[in-house]
């Protein structure tokens, strides 16, 4: 990394680091890579091993408070309209779910005229959820980083602030990363089909289309490793206190220091939140029964797998925050005698002041539980 | 031909469904709503207007026949009841195999020469024709249609016809493809002398260029009886495909490519058309042998079997022949895969492009299932082989096409599992085998006659294949063909008539909707209503009698007559000729606690005087059931009562509505007009229930489901 970077990047945490909190016995860790800020003034860094979505209940709770309320408005407008049709049928709803589905495609022609009507709303809430939902995202990532000095979760009030400063390089980096996810996808579509279409001839219809499927899925797990980069350098905001640019780099780095570590950490919760999904779609399909006792059940087990999912985001969130700081330090322990940045080697992305090696942060005892993960 | 536009219709719409309920749906359950069985309360029997209370009291409304209770099993698990019974009709011939003819009366023989150029994409042809006059007239021109001109230009009647939205072919062709017939001779000209009539042939109509459909003068009378020798020679150049017909890089699927015939009718007047864009064939019965010649490296399929084969020069040399049937195609591709096996007696050869064996096989398994099921049906497939072609994607609009013996099937190599697509082109295209090969109906002036019965063997089929779910069972989802294809016909009921020709529609997609979804929602609701057996009966009836026939709609209508009776009959024929529709309603239900009536009352000689109402523990409410539309259709009515017990009664659907009493101790809830969906053909479902004060059963599933999806994408969305 250029020295430039790490100019800036000392800047800003100057400008920021204005109030400390002493942590016991390592209150220089805890000022010079945490840059506490005046209104967190209560919060300090959590050591690395402490970083666990376990650490988070309140904000697994919130994001999954601040997704249902939007899911309740965004389904609105259908449960309405089923409701005023079908909710006046003696047996309910049931015939909607009937094998066959004649009830089901009838209202769905009924419904045209009015189809309208029934969609905005549900576009308007995910167009929210898309973009706010940075905010629980925030809450998250903060509720795993810092801890208030007694060493238990930090509240949303406490958190707040430093949300919403996180929330423009966040938003930045969702941009960019978006537009260059959706780019890499439509180059992968554009190959793909180009080979289905444009190899048939050679290698045969169903050959073709298999190769160029292939071509498709490799750019979706690029598509995957930016959405990993991304999240590292959501981690880093949050570990570091930088903005989208520096954090960008240091996710950059982290990634580079162990693509295959990082990316399977990410891949394996994914794989569970999948499972998570595909629990819920077996068991509705085979509870058959409309009635509200077996309604309940169903509706408590789904609750669970969207909270038990979000708790898999959060350990995976955990995991980059662990992982971010400890590139940091093994480049430090890398650099040996060689603290200063400033004038050394550039291919660090730490902050140029830090006079501590982070393997001595803050390590709030109080918080034993096995990791989630 | 396919039932293109619908089975996108409602495939799509399934699928739509299928991606909109993101992998999540929950599954169909026939009859889950809790409903116990409740014995007929005595207080169930019959009642009349005067039982009701004043308020309730009809207007005109007939009144039900008592509530028979449905059996046991029925009314704890809501299944279907039995079918409204028909007086069984007298016994016919056709109500088996045993009257099956074994031949058809053998009009016209083909004996053709096909020299394929697979680069250039001609075929040359020679050979003869030999056709005798089988109606009551002298013949004094012959009519022969040319139908690769349909792809010749923009003027033909194909390419011209403004009806392309939502069907099929509506392409132009990439390439053209013409027919030029060189030489046409009649051995037997006057004198005895081979006569030349191309010369004098007349390609197209003064005023019209389509030169689909050509006029032969011909120099003497052909006596009814008399059988003439047609010697000819002509040259097709095909066109890259646009419908049925044509080529892609090296495979060629090669349909309407000889100077054909047209159907002479008994009456001696000439069945003759040109190409409509939504039109099929019509000709009439015959032998064909047919010698393919194509080069080495490509493989053939065509109608009939192969009974001689030989490899010449380079060149793959195999001759067909097939009697009874009244078309020929085939099929030549380099790169076809091939696959065989004998099923019912049949030697089924199945060709499919390089890596779809797993449809191939899909293909197969489903004819497995249909060969039997339909020689069971509608009489025994008579024909030795089948060839069923599956075209590789890239050529896709040769697929969903049948011809005599030979089919073309269809889809990506893929499947989808769980979207039986393939499964329904597959039987589609083999119950044409039927309805247009051995029934040979006109299918230009009647396609209903064609693509709508056989929509209804198709949907038929499927559904004794898989039910429920026969054309999607996929994360959940369950959707049966003929209920997605009711929706279908329903949109379009009220813009065209069901039975015109295919040329007169103007517009594809009514055509699709009317010809195939209408004529098919018709008779699967009478199959629903009145018993697989009465309908399967009739059905059968109808195909055998008319094996190697040429049937009008009149004879489909008496045939349904003798088997269903007069009021069926006007049902079917009001619905295909006339628009009919139908849509029950349930207007109102009402409830009320049953007490003691007030005012003087003399008993014993003694007048007493009763002011206040004690009530008396039970309950007594009606529902009323409106026809909207001109089909009278027997329908059930369910009553629902507290708990969720359930009543039923049947209404012959005759009158403008009818009100359903209820007396018992149970309060009435709701009441619920054909609620096991048997009447496809009513026209909306959601004015089929009503419950008392509005108070049905609230949607808890939807709600549950609709919200956990909804979080679910959230959750995609969110960062
Ligand atoms: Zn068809």
């Amino acid at each position: 990394m250029s020295g430039l970077g790490n100019t800036t990047m000392a800047t800003a945490m100057t400008t920021t680091t204005t109030t400390t909190t002493t942590e016991t016995a390592d209150h220089d860790t805890v000022t010079t890579t945490g840059a506490i800020a005046r209104g967190d003034a209560e919060l300090v860094l959590l050591s690395n091993d402490s970083m666990r979505a376990r650490r988070a209940p309140l904000a697994i709770l919130w994001m999954w408070g601040f997704q249902s309320l939007l899911a309740m408005l965004a389904a609105w407008p259908l449960i309405s309209f089923v409701s005023q049709t079908y909710g006046a049928h003696p047996r309910g709803d049931a015939p909607l779910w009937r094998g066959g589905a004649h009830a089901l495609l009838d209202l769905l022609d009924y419904s045209a005229p009015t189809r309208g009507t029934l969609t905005p709303l549900p576009m308007l809430m995910f167009a929210v959820a898309a973009v706010l939902g940075l905010v629980p995202l925030a809450l998250l990532l903060g509720q795993m980083t810092y801890a208030t000095r007694s060493k238990r979760p930090a509240r949303f009030v406490q958190l707040m602030p430093r949300a919403l400063r996180a929330f423009t390089p966040m938003l930045v980096l969702f941009a960019l990363t978006s537009v260059v996810e959706l780019v890499v996808l439509g180059i992968g579509f554009a190959i793909g089909g180009g080979i289905a279409s444009g190899m048939h001839a050679s290698l045969g219809e169903a050959r073709a289309s298999q190769y160029g499927a292939i071509v498709e899925l490799l750019f979706a797990a690029v598509v995957s490793v930016i959405g990993v980069w991304q999240d590292l350098a959501r981690a880093a905001i949050f570990r570091f206190n930088v903005g989208a640019k520096q954090a960008a780099r240091l996710a950059w780095n982290t990634l580079r220091r162990g693509p295959v570590m990082v990316y399977w950490s990410w891949a394996w919760r994914a794989v569970a939140m999948l499972a998570l999904l595909i629990l819920g779609s077996v068991v509705a399909e085979k509870s058959k029964s409309t009635a509200t006792g077996a309604i309940l059940p169903l509706f408590a087990l789904h609750q669970g797998i969207i909270v038990g999912r979000i708790a898999f985001r959060a350990s995976w969130l955990a995991k980059a925050l662990r992982s971010v700081d400890l590139a940091h330090r093994v480049v430090r322990k890398a650099r040996g005698s060689s603290r200063s940045l400033g004038g050394g080697n550039p291919g660090l992305d730490v902050p140029a002041s830090t006079p501590t090696p982070p393997t001595t942060a803050v390590t709030p005892k109080p918080f034993p539980a096995p990791p989630l993960t | 031909m396919r039932p293109l536009p619908l089975t996108l219709t409602a495939a799509s719409l399934a699928l739509l469904v299928a991606s909109a309920l993101a992998a999540v749906p929950s599954p169909p359950s026939p009859g889950a709503a809790p409903s116990s069985t409740a014995p007929l309360p005595a207080a169930a029997q019959p009642t009349t207007a005067a039982d009701l209370p004043a308020t309730a009291r009809p207007s005109t409304a007939p009144v039900a026949p008592p509530l028979a209770p449905a059996s046991p099993a029925a009314a704890s698990t809501a299944v279907p009841s039995g079918p409204f019974p028909l007086p069984a009709p007298p016994p016919s011939p056709y109500d088996s195999d045993s009257s099956l003819p074994a031949h058809a009366d053998k009009v016209v023989e083909y004996t053709l020469n096909a020299k394929l150029d697979p680069v250039a994409h001609t075929v040359h042809g020679e050979g003869t024709i030999r056709f005798r006059n089988a109606s009551s007239q002298p013949v004094r021109e012959l009519w022969m249609h040319l139908y690769l001109n349909a792809f010749k230009n923009e003027r033909s009647v194909f390419l011209r016809e403004p009806v392309g939205r939502g069907s099929r072919g509506s392409t132009l062709p990439t390439t053209w493809g013409h027919i030029d017939v060189h030489k046409l001779t009649l051995r037997e000209g006057p004198q005895n002398a081979p006569a030349e009539l191309w010369p004098g042939a007349e390609l197209h109509r003064p005023d019209d260029a389509d030169e689909t459909d050509a006029r032969v003068p011909l120099p003497r009378d052909v006596a009814p009886g008399e059988t003439i020798t047609l010697d000819m020679t002509w040259d097709d150049k095909l066109p890259s495909i646009v419908e049925r017909t044509g080529f892609d890089e090296s495979f060629h699927l090669v349909g309407q490519w000889f100077p054909k015939l047209a159907r002479l009718e008994p009456s001696g007047k000439w069945g003759h058309f040109p190409f409509h864009h939504l039109a099929e064939f019509y000709a009439d019965y015959g032998t064909f042998d047919v010698t393919l010649d194509v080069p080495e490296s490509y493989i053939l399929g065509a109608s009939g079997p192969a009974v001689e084969a030989k490899i010449e020069n380079g060149r793959r040399i195999k001759r067909h022949v097939q009697g009874d049937i009244h078309d020929f195609a085939w099929t030549a591709w380099d790169k076809w895969q091939t696959a065989s096996e004998t099923i019912e007696g049949v030697a089924v050869s199945m060709l499919y492009p390089p890596g779809f064996r797993v449809v191939a096989l899909r293909e197969l398994s489903a004819m497995r299932f249909t060969l039997k099921h339909f020689n069971t049906l509608y009489g025994r497939y008579p024909y030795p082989t089948l060839t069923m072609a599956h075209p590789p994607q890239s050529a896709d609009e040769a697929g969903g096409m049948e011809y005599p013996t030979f089919i073309t099937t269809g889809g990506p190599w893929f499947g989808p599992p769980g979207v039986f697509a393939v499964e329904l082109v597959t039987i589609h295209e083999y119950g044409h085998q039927y309805f247009y090969g051995l029934v040979g109906t006109d299918e230009s002036t009647y396609p209903f006659l064609d693509e709508g019965m056989n929509s209804y063997a198709t949907q038929e089929g499927l559904e004794a294949l898989r039910s429920p779910g026969s054309i999607v069972d996929l994360a959940g989802l369950s959707v049966s063909d003929p209920e997605a294809e009711a929706v279908a016909s329903n949109q379009a009921v009220h813009n065209e008539v069901v039975a015109q020709p295919a040329g007169s529609f103007t517009d594809g997609a009514d055509y699709g909707r009317l010809v195939y979804a209408r004529t098919s929602t018709i008779m699967e609701t009478m199959r629903r209503v009145y018993g697989d057996e009465a309908v399967a009966r009739a059905m059968g009836r109808y195909t055998r009698k008319y094996r190697f026939q040429h049937p009008t709609p009149d004879d489909f209508l008496a045939s349904m007559e003798e088997a269903l009776g007069p009021k069926v009959r006007e049902t079917i024929r009001k619905a295909l000729f006339d628009r009919g529709w139908v849509d029950y309603v349930v207007t109102a239900v009402q409830d009320t606690e049953t007490a003691d009536a007030l005012g003087e009352f003399d008993v014993n000689g003694k007048r007493d005087t009763v002011t206040t109402a004690t009530k008396t523990g039970g309950h007594q409410g009606w529902a009323l059931v409106t026809r909207r539309g001109t089909l009278n259709i027997p329908v059930e009515i369910e009553l629902t009562l507290e708990g969720g017990t359930t009543q039923r009664t049947v209404w012959d659907g005759e009158g403008d509505s009818i009100r359903v009493p209820y007396t018992g101790t149970l309060a009435l809830k709701g009441a619920v007009v054909d609620p096991d969906d048997k009447v496809l053909l009513d026209q909306r479902r959601t004015n089929n229930f009503k419950s008392v004060g509005d108070r049905g059963g609230g949607a808890p599933r939807t709600k549950e489901r609709l919200l956990y999806w909804a979080q679910l994408m959230m959750q995609a969305v969110s960062p």
